[in-house]
């Protein structure tokens, strides 16, 4: 079972700048352009996968308050054979910080993400400039390993930053009247819906996102999205 | 050969007189009933080709004949041009029982041999469209089929179905009026299919219905695309009025609506929708209706807003666009995974039933998984209301359906909506799905009406404006009012929050009021669009439902009071301000009204 790795990100400064396909209503948050300063973090390599979730849970004791979707495609417990180093899915934002606290480390921000991504030069894509569906898993038939697609590393090395499954990040956004709870998902992922008002996926930009509204239960919990954590360092 | 060139087709309103032995056939045109002789001497056709514009002087008259059967007299007219190959045939067509119909039907068909082996570019002009005069004394005015009325900023007063021109079958009529504004032509596009658009070559008549400008309609030519048969190409009606524009939309209403079996709209069971005057759009996304930290809907909360709007007559749960697609979840997934599920979905139903609020769900057509079909998405919508008792549906993106929805939500529950986010334009579906939105975007929507309320008045079209600020909002309020329309509260706009003032909730809460009250004059089917246009800004759209009492609903486009007479539609002798700050009086058999800048005055007169 693959073991997570990470590398140190040095402090470093970029403009940072969001933009993205617009599903009407666009998303309540800053986008830029902005200089930012991110790290020094250590950052995970690879997605967090099912085994290290399911370490995560028997050492944690782990379970969220509303179950609902929580590891759907896991049986009584433990994830399929062969499954061990998909990367983890039908969890929430929540649940993946708890598993990201449990280890001392927390989701990426927005910012952080985009570096991991982009790295100094700020890549398009995570190996370079050009799209090229060879060098991640998308319009596939479901997720694969979180080291799978080695070429299409990003500047610092991590794996499967485009496609294979959307990323968290940490933000939570709360508009201030209440009225409204989202998060925001990065790189797209393998599944990529048929028709034009579909959400978008595939093979997402390092500098796009995708807003999604909290609506609680499972609806919070996808086939498609997973994580990979970041830790503090001097 | 008939040897008979002169011919006098009188159908009772019009008498027209043609001499095939001139160069201009078209002798001349009466209105019979205002004794007044003009269109003197014009061509029967022109067509442009090879770079030539050649008329029917430039043609052979091979035969002229008429004929008649039991019902109909005709004269056909067929000429021929030998060295380009091309030959028109010109149909005049009239009833011979002109209490049933005195209209004139002119129709032409063009035939291209291909002179060059190939198909050129061929263009045909109809005199009887682009010359048409009433009196001809310079004082005639002119109301062009595509946009018989323009507000301030130049847009269309009465739009066409929206922006759906070609798969509409709603073409109205060109008008030419006399200087009484009350006498003069209609001219109608008659057409015989729902599917009339581009891809139809042949037929050119959308196009001359189309024009919608008074230099359009002079210029006059429209591109054609004949071949080497005889087909249709450009059909005119042509009758007299005398009631003006009024007079000849009504009755261009009555022939559209002798092609439909409306008898869906008198179901018992559906008549809950003509009841209804404020609906909700509600996105869950947000907390307008459901309590996140508690994971539950929060109907009272609805409630409690729907009061400040004079309490929301529907509220449409809204959970699915634009979230589907992150994964393989569908719409109807989201249904089992949205928090409680389906039995939260139908405690919340219940709960505004008891409140009297009707319950409609949305259905995204798009959705559509490859292992659906039109068969398994007709049950899941029908077990969805089963589930849920919910009231019906939104069809998003939808302007027809299938049947079978129908049918099968009929088993499943009695008085299931569907309703369309787009004005249905075929013509089965016009006639079973009964409800649709009318919707518009970020135009000036002042004065404006949608021209299928006033076709299809049993069909209760709710208008809505999702992007509208403060000040769109007021006009989507004044449109409401003016356009006598139920209106959709959306105020949460995918997460964007853009709420109504407290000004503007009253006067939705005095319009529900007002139009609960005369509902069935507002859903009548005598009403008129732009029943009246003066120079001075003035609008008046009529609504009737034949019966003794009928609305006029005005507004001032101006910047400065407007007092003004107009014609009542019938006699009345009372006249009462119902909506808006106006005064009215009755003159005789006007009415005088004096209204405020910018506001819409609506009186009842009876």
């Amino acid at each position: 079972m693959l073991k997570q790795e990470t590398v140190r990100i040095d402090e470093a400064k970029y403009i940072y700048r969001v933009s993205h396909r617009i599903m009407e209503g666009d998303c309540q948050m800053d986008h830029g352009p902005k200089l930012v300063k991110v790290g020094p973090i250590e950052a995970d390599i690879y997605c967090v996968t099912n085994g290290m979730y399911y370490e995560f849970l028997q050492e944690s004791g782990y379970r969220p308050y509303d179950n609902s979707g929580f590891l759907r495609h896991w049986n009584a417990g433990i994830y399929p054979e062969g499954y061990e180093d998909l990367p983890v899915v039908w969890v929430s934002q929540d649940d993946a910080k708890a598993y990201a606290s449990f280890y001392g480390k927390r989701l990426p921000t927005e910012e952080e993400w985009q570096y991991l991504a982009a790295g100094p030069e700020k890549l398009k894509w995570p190996w370079g400039y050009k799209k090229d569906y060879r060098l991640c898993n998308v319009f596939g038939e479901g997720p694969e390993p979180v080291n799978s697609h080695p070429e299409g590393r990003s500047p610092f090395g991590l794996f499967n930053m485009c496609g294979n499954v959307w990323e968290y990040t940490t933000e939570r956004i709360e508009e201030k009247d209440g009225s409204h709870s989202f998060i925001t998902l990065r790189g797209g992922s393998y599944y990529t819906a048929h028709y034009y008002w579909h959400s978008e996926s595939g093979a997402m930009r390092n500098s796009s996102h995708l807003k999604v509204h909290l609506m609680g239960g499972a609806m919070d919990r996808y086939a498609t999205v997973g994580f990979r954590c970041v830790k503090e360092v001097i | 050969m008939n040897e008979e060139k002169k011919f006098s087709i009188d159908t009772g309103s019009i008498l027209l007189k043609l001499d095939f032995s001139k160069e201009e056939p078209f002798v001349c045109l009466k209105h019979k009933s205002a004794g007044v002789v003009s269109n003197s001497n014009r061509d029967l056709f022109q067509i442009k080709i090879y770079e030539e514009i050649l008329g029917s002087r430039d043609f052979v008259l091979e035969e002229v004949r008429i004929d008649d059967d039991q019902t109909e007299n005709i004269i056909s007219a067929h000429y021929k041009r030998k060295e380009d190959l091309l030959e028109v045939k010109v149909f005049f067509i009239w009833n011979k029982r002109s209490s049933a119909d005195s209209s004139l039907r002119i129709l032409y068909q063009v035939y291209d041999g291909y002179k060059y082996g190939v198909t050129y570019d061929s263009f045909i002009r109809i005199p009887f469209i682009s010359e048409m005069e009433f009196s001809g004394d310079g004082k005639d005015r002119l109301l062009p089929p595509g946009c018989q009325f323009r507000n301030s900023s130049g847009k269309p007063s009465i739009i066409p179905m929206s922006g759906k021109e070609f798969s509409s079958d709603i073409r109205l009529p060109m008008v030419v009026l006399g200087e009484d504004r009350r006498h003069g032509y209609s001219i109608t596009f008659p057409n015989y299919s729902d599917l009339e658009n581009e891809g139809c070559v042949q037929n050119q008549s959308k196009f001359f219905a189309m024009m919608d400008s008074e230099s359009s309609v002079r210029e006059g030519f429209v591109r054609m695309a004949p071949d080497k048969s005889f087909n249709d190409t450009v059909e005119i009606k042509l009758c007299a009025v005398d009631r003006g524009w009024p007079e000849a939309f009504s009755r261009y209403r009555d022939e559209w609506r002798s092609e439909y079996d409306f008898s869906e709209y008198s179901r018992e069971d559906l008549q809950w929708i003509k009841e209804t005057a404020v609906h909700s759009f509600l996105f869950l996304y947000g907390n307008e209706g459901f309590n996140h930290k508690a994971g539950k809907f929060d109907v009272s909360k609805v409630l409690k807003t729907g009061k400040e709007f004079g309490g929301f007559d529907t509220v449409t749960l809204w959970n699915q666009y634009p979230r589907l697609g992150v994964d393989e979840r569908n719409q109807w997934d989201f249904h089992l995974d949205f928090p409680g599920g389906k039995n939260a979905l139908k405690e919340a139903v219940t709960e505004f039933h008891k409140n009297k609020v009707k319950v409609l769900l949305p259905f995204i057509p798009w959705d559509r998984g490859y292992n659906e079909s039109t068969n398994s998405m007709g049950t899941e919508l029908a077990e969805l209301i089963r589930d849920t008792d919910a009231d019906g549906y939104q069809m998003d993106t939808m302007y027809s359906a299938p049947f079978s929805f129908r049918k099968k939500l009929d088993k499943i529950k009695k008085g299931v909506l569907l309703q369309s986010q787009f004005h249905p334009v075929k013509n089965h579906p016009t006639e079973f799905i009964t409800s649709s939105w009318d919707e518009y975007w970020s135009h000036k929507a002042m004065p404006e009406v949608d021209v299928f309320r006033f076709m299809l008045p049993e069909h209760i079209a709710p208008m809505v404006s999702r992007w509208q600020r403060f000040e769109g909002k007021t006009e989507l309020i004044n449109r409401a009012i003016f356009g006598a329309a139920p209106i959709i509260i959306w105020t949460d706009i995918f997460g964007r929050i853009m709420d109504y003032s407290e000004e503007q909730k009253k006067r939705i809460c005095e319009w529900k009021a007002t139009y609960m009250k005369y509902r069935e004059i507002f859903q009548g089917k005598a009403s008129i669009p732009v029943y009246y246009k003066g120079d001075n800004g003035l609008y008046c759209n009529l609504f009737s439902d034949g019966g003794l009492q009928s609305i006029y609903s005005f507004y001032n486009e101006g910047c400065k009071n407007i007092t003004d007479e107009i014609d009542l539609w019938q006699d009345a002798s009372e006249a009462t301000v119902i909506i808006g700050n106006g005064i009215s009086e009755l003159k005789g058999d006007k009415i005088k009204i004096t209204l405020p800048p910018e506001t819409v005055v609506q009186i009842l007169v009876k």
